[in-house]
């Protein structure tokens, strides 16, 4: 079949390069359309049931998405005029920020904070700090008796003030606040005192920054891929050979980009360059053949050479492509709709890989017969160079009584590593962002905010009572509070808010402040005097944090220092907890808890999507990998020797990212598929030429000859692929500012290692040992 | 079995009887490979299981009262049920199970028969030094008694107070263990001879006492906030409006000692018969040498509101707003703040306990803390 298509698309290659130039062009004039950037909207699970109740109350609670400020001071306290002028400038500007939620700006200077006054006989509410104060010790004095100001929105040791700003979802661009927040910074800054800025907009606007850099790191891979291309062809002309295929591939990619209209993620762009050394490796390995079929032939005839390239390269290299392929495709079970563009977008490119790296490079090889090189002998020869040396060391550990050590060496290895994999973590391992390195700016900024005030990471619970007004309902309100107090002992949680924190001290200044006053109402007449003295002293929109416009759900805030996959799951399961515990007092009062939002709520719902998808990932990308390999090779034991050194890589993997505290989150989800999908190519090549080999033996017999002969060959070419495929990816370990980038480049070159080392010891080590009957049977695919 | 011989891929063992087949066993171990990786995938999403830690008195928590019957037995109420005894004279609590629902106001105990009010006119009684407790009625013939057991497990249940009068009760004292006397909101005096199987209405009319320009101003309530009894006869009450009222007939009438013009006043202490003292909001703070007959102000030098007052013998302490403590060691003659080293934001105290004989200690609870504080520490 594969010979009838081969000498189809040769005789008629010009039309076959016009469709594919055409659609190229198509794909050109679709890049205008193309976009690089972070959408926070892509990062929820839109099926979750967090996500459901965060959309709900997303009108009310705006982004969850917030900016923090810190104002410090070196030397000295806060309380002085240049700092509190410092203050109101930033709380102004922060106000001022395109797409901000007034009524969600926090300060000591805005209007949200205030100081309420006893009387003998009325109550008198004003705000915390209008303007610069007269008299900095009068200050002092209110910041230490005003309920909720020390400790929350200044700093304990008075040296901190913070601020935090909300922004409406769908108003808001992170690059304009990043840059309206640094400009604050720049302002503000000075030898006395230091503005530290984190929250979600801050970050993506900091990888946003770090653009130019990718486009270096992009220019320096290139010029690997082009040294390494010269290091194993040592000939210009297959060096030139290689980046047509590569370029239009690339080109292919942002058309899809531009025609399906999805963003490309700047943060798992290490992916995309993955695909781009999958596709180079695949022309390399068309080319290595071409040239091995065309110098055995006697250098004569190409049109034949490339026809025989075709038939023996494609079977595997398809298989390979699929596989590839599905590995990414498969990432968009995770319904998370950044990891579902990243895998479509990229899915489709592996799969173009057919046409642009395997089609295309048969095609351009057709068009210069007369520029074959001259070095041919040289760069099909087995027996010479380094990696021939090396390769002549793995083959013999893969036959004879070195087999079963090896075997046995490999069980150990597996024993250990998967003890090691179980404990990977799901979710950020590190307080901070896992994106930035410890010692990064964004990362000092949440370290020095969550020091000195109760944290940046929220989770918001909401208490839905039966219809409006449903909070004037004494029982309900002590369903709140009582939930408040369950939450704040438990480790992590620095500090809850909520409706009740409200009341309580109107209650008491209402009666003449005595501090038995300070409870909740006793009855649905109380309650409702002391809502409507809220609403009396009350701007619209000033108690959207707190509870609904209606009246009929409360918010509880709760803080975190770190948003830690443990963290995580450990703040839901005290939650969760605390409504098993209390249904019965819950359906007293007709109450429904609602998990969840603020991002500590989102950052759950991503994480417990990741956690069921990483599960149905796995299976699904190893099942159909098995299908496939079965299929091909109609043998359900070569799937089997094909699936062992791919999960021997996997568990190795994970039991890495668990040494280097690398948690398993919706970033590195896609490594570990992609992975699997890459890794197993090694083991279709290998596999293929040991059966091609063994055909060519007389009378079908079997000899460890055939697996020596597969390592010493096709090992080359894998071991050029392998290290194409690691210099793709390496880069970003060394020169991205981005922890998360260089952590991934790690990973990956550290999969790919271990899946050329795996596929090139335990396959042949498994085709001695077991001598499987499929090895000898005629195949429909023979080796690359 | 260990295989010591080899043959075409088969491995005898020593004694030659049985044999396995090394491809049937690796085949198997697949399987078992397969199976550990797909074990270890669920492993991966085992969760992590959440602590929960229980502190003596938590941020949130709100101690209103503390009490010592001796100077080893004591009590300690609060807000949201919050009850803490102690055996070893507060060297350490321990947290009684409660219905969060309550709000516990003020504790009282004589011998080991001991009181609690609290929000919603709820009256608790223990005749076993709070192993188990009762609430108890305004009328007498209210509905039957429910047992609440302290145990370590239990909690208690919901209860409606019984009480025919709803006010909430701030403060609760008893002559001894029959005769009692608890006050609260809105002029509620409630008296019982019996140990509070009979708590009897003795709320004296307040617009027969409220001065006209007061009910004019739309006044027609006083909340009620301290009692004291300095013999079996002779007691005294204060509350807003600079309500002081006095009983020579063991509470069962009350007359106006002083009314109107003042602040509200939140303690009353005396040392005897005649010399008392009585503080409230933003500072304010009144004396008598003759009995109550005239009240004069005397000087403390805070604007924070003062919550409770003690004075035994020559020593007194007054504790307030923003943690703040004031001691006199002449018999209330002249007063000196004590710093109470603590780091703002301040909590406020409400109560403080001068341990009984001999042990030369005060006991301050408030906002998230109880604070033991040996007298003259900070001399």
């Amino acid at each position: 079949m594969f010979n009838k298509i081969a000498t189809w698309v040769i005789r008629q290659r010009h039309i076959t390069l016009c469709i594919i130039i055409l659609i190229t062009a198509f794909f050109v004039y679709q890049i205008k359309n193309m976009m690089i950037r972070t959408e926070l909207s892509d990062l929820y699970p839109s099926n979750h049931p967090f996500i459901k109740i965060h959309n709900k109350y997303k009108d009310q609670l705006g982004s969850p998405f917030k900016v923090f400020m810190m104002l410090s001071v070196k030397d000295g306290d806060i309380y002085n005029r240049e700092t509190l002028e410092k203050v109101i400038r930033i709380t102004d500007g922060l106000d001022a920020i395109p797409g901000v939620n007034h009524n969600q700006v926090y300060s000591i200077a805005s209007r949200k904070i205030k100081k309420t006054k006893v009387t003998e006989d009325s109550v008198q509410s004003e705000n915390l700090m209008p303007k610069v104060p007269d008299s900095m010790d009068d200050f002092r004095k209110i910041i230490h008796t005003a309920p909720g100001i020390l400790g929350v929105w200044v700093s304990r040791d008075e040296k901190s003030v913070i601020f935090t700003a909300g922004f409406i979802e769908h108003l808001m661009d992170n690059n304009v606040i990043f840059r309206e927040v640094r400009k604050i910074i720049e302002d503000e800054s000075d030898a006395n005192h230091i503005v530290r800025a984190a929250g979600e907009p801050i970050l993506m606007g900091w990888v946003n920054k770090y653009q130019p850099e990718i486009y270096f790191i992009f220019g320096v891979t290139f010029c690997c891929f082009i040294l390494l291309l010269w290091i194993y062809f040592r000939n210009i002309l297959c060096v030139i050979l290689q980046i047509p295929p590569m370029i239009l591939g690339v080109i292919w990619f942002l058309g899809y980009s531009g025609l399906l209209g999805y963003n490309v993620e700047p943060l798992t762009l290490v992916i995309p360059v993955l695909i781009v050394a999958r596709s180079l490796s695949h022309s390399v390995q068309f080319t290595e053949r071409y040239l091995e079929l065309y110098h055995e032939n006697g250098e004569k005839d190409v049109p034949t050479a490339v026809i025989k390239t075709i038939e023996h390269i494609f079977p595997p290299g398809l298989l390979g492509i699929v596989t590839d392929a599905l590995g990414i495709l498969l990432i968009a079970v995770a319904p998370v709709p950044m990891m579902q563009k990243l895998a479509y977008l990229c899915g489709l490119w592996a799969f173009s890989n057919i046409i642009t790296g395997l089609l295309f490079t048969a095609l351009f090889v057709t068009y210069c017969p007369s520029l074959m090189p001259r070095n041919i002998a040289n760069i099909v020869a087995t027996e010479k160079g380094l990696v021939q040396k090396i390769l002549g060391i793995i083959a013999k550990a893969g036959y004879g009584k070195a087999s079963f050590v090896t075997f046995a060496v490999v069980l150990i290895l597996a024993g250990f590593t998967g003890w090691q994999a179980s404990k990977v973590h799901i979710g950020d391992v590190n307080p901070g962002s896992p994106i930035f390195w410890q010692d990064s700016d964004y990362n000092v900024a949440i370290d020095q905010i969550n020091k000195s005030f109760p944290g940046t990471e929220e989770l918001y619970v909401l208490f839905e009572g039966p219809g409006p007004r449903a909070l004037e309902n004494p029982g309900l309100l002590r369903t709140v509070n009582s939930f408040q107090r369950y939450m704040e002992q438990t480790p992590n949680v620095s500090r809850t808010l909520s409706v009740t924190d409200l009341l309580q001290p109107i209650y008491r200044s209402i009666y003449s402040g005595y501090p038995k006053w300070e409870t909740l109402p006793q009855n649905n007449t109380q309650a409702c005097v002391l809502f409507n003295s809220l609403f009396a002293r009350a701007a619209p929109g000033d108690f959207s944090l707190y509870f609904s416009e209606d009246v009929s759900a409360a918010n509880v805030v709760v803080w975190y220092k770190d948003h830690m996959g443990t963290t995580l799951r450990s703040a839901i399961a005290t939650v969760k907890t605390f409504i098993e515990d209390k249904k019965d007092l819950l359906a007293q009062n007709k109450c429904t808890v609602q998990l969840a939002s603020g991002n500590v709520g989102l950052l759950a719902a991503i994480n417990e999507t990741v956690d069921n998808a990483q599960l149905l990932n796995f299976i699904l990308v190893m099942g159909s990998c098995f299908i496939l390999c079965s299929l091909t090779y109609k043998s359900f034991v070569a799937a089997i020797i094909l699936m062992i050194p791919l999960n021997l890589t996997n568990i190795i993997t994970l039991s890495i990212m668990n040494y280097l505290g690398i948690g398993l989150n919706i970033n590195t989800l896609p490594i570990i598929s992609v992975g699997v999908g890459v890794g197993i190519d090694y083991g279709i090549y290998l596999l293929s030429r040991i059966c091609e080999e063994s055909h060519l033996l007389e009378n079908g017999a079997y000899s460890p000859e055939v697996t020596i002969r597969a390592v010493k060959t096709t090992g080359k070419a894998i071991f050029f692929t392998a290290t194409t495929m690691i210099a793709g990816v390496i880069f970003w370990y060394f020169l991205s500012s981005l922890r998360f980038q260089a952590e991934m480049g790690l990973m990956l070159a550290l999969i790919m290692a271990l899946n050329l080392v795996t596929a090139l010891v335990l396959i042949p080590v498994l085709v001695n040992i077991f001598k499987p009957k499929f090895i000898t049977k005629k195949l429909i695919i023979v080796a690359g | 079995m260990f295989c010591v011989a080899e043959e075409k891929n088969r491995f005898y063992t020593k004694d030659n009887t049985s044999f396995c087949s090394w491809r049937l066993l690796i085949r198997h171990y697949y399987l078992i490979l397969i199976s550990i990786l797909l074990l270890n995938t669920f492993l991966w999403s085992m969760c992590i299981s959440s602590g929960q830690a229980d502190s003596q008195l938590a941020r949130r928590d709100k101690a209103f009262s503390i009490n010592f019957r001796d100077n080893k037995y004591g009590w300690i109420v609060g807000d949201n049920g919050l009850a803490l005894r102690t055996e070893d004279g507060g060297g350490s609590w321990q947290r009684v199970s409660m219905s969060e629902d309550y709000t516990f106001n003020d504790v009282y105990f004589v011998g080991k028969k001991g009181w609690i009010v609290g929000g919603g006119g709820v009256i608790l009684h223990t005749d076993d030094s709070g192993i188990t407790w009762s609430t108890q009625s305004a009328t007498g013939g209210g509905p039957p008694t429910l047992e609440i057991s302290t145990g370590a497990d239990r909690t208690c249940p919901v209860v409606e107070p019984s009480s025919a009068l709803r006010q909430t009760l701030m403060k609760v004292f008893f002559i001894d263990q029959d005769k009692g006397i608890t006050v609260g909101a809105d002029g509620t005096i409630l008296r019982t001879e019996d140990g509070g199987i009979n708590w009897i209405n003795v709320s004296p009319n307040l617009l027969e006492i409220l001065p006209a320009e007061l009910i004019d101003r739309g006044v027609t309530s006083v909340n009620l906030y301290d009692v004291l009894f300095l013999n079996e006869t002779s007691g005294w009450v204060v509350g807003d409006w600079g309500t002081i009222l006095c009983t020579a007939d063991e509470g069962k009438t009350w007359k106006v000692s002083h009314i109107g013009h003042f602040p509200p006043l939140f303690s009353i202490s005396f040392k005897n018969l005649k010399e008392g003292w009585t503080v409230g909001q933003n500072g304010f703070a009144l004396k008598t040498d003759n009995g109550g007959d005239t009240w004069t102000k005397f000087s403390i030098d805070t604007e924070n509101s003062l919550y409770r007052i003690q004075v035994k013998e020559d020593y007194g302490v007054i504790v307030g707003d923003q943690a703040i403590t004031f001691e006199s060691n002449d018999g209330g003659k002249t007063w000196r703040s004590i710093n109470s080293n603590l780091q703002p934001p301040y909590p406020w105290f409400v109560d403080v306990c001068l341990l009984p004989s001999n042990s030369a200690r005060i006991v301050t609870v408030g906002k998230g803390i109880i604070k033991d504080t040996k007298i003259g520490s900070n001399q």
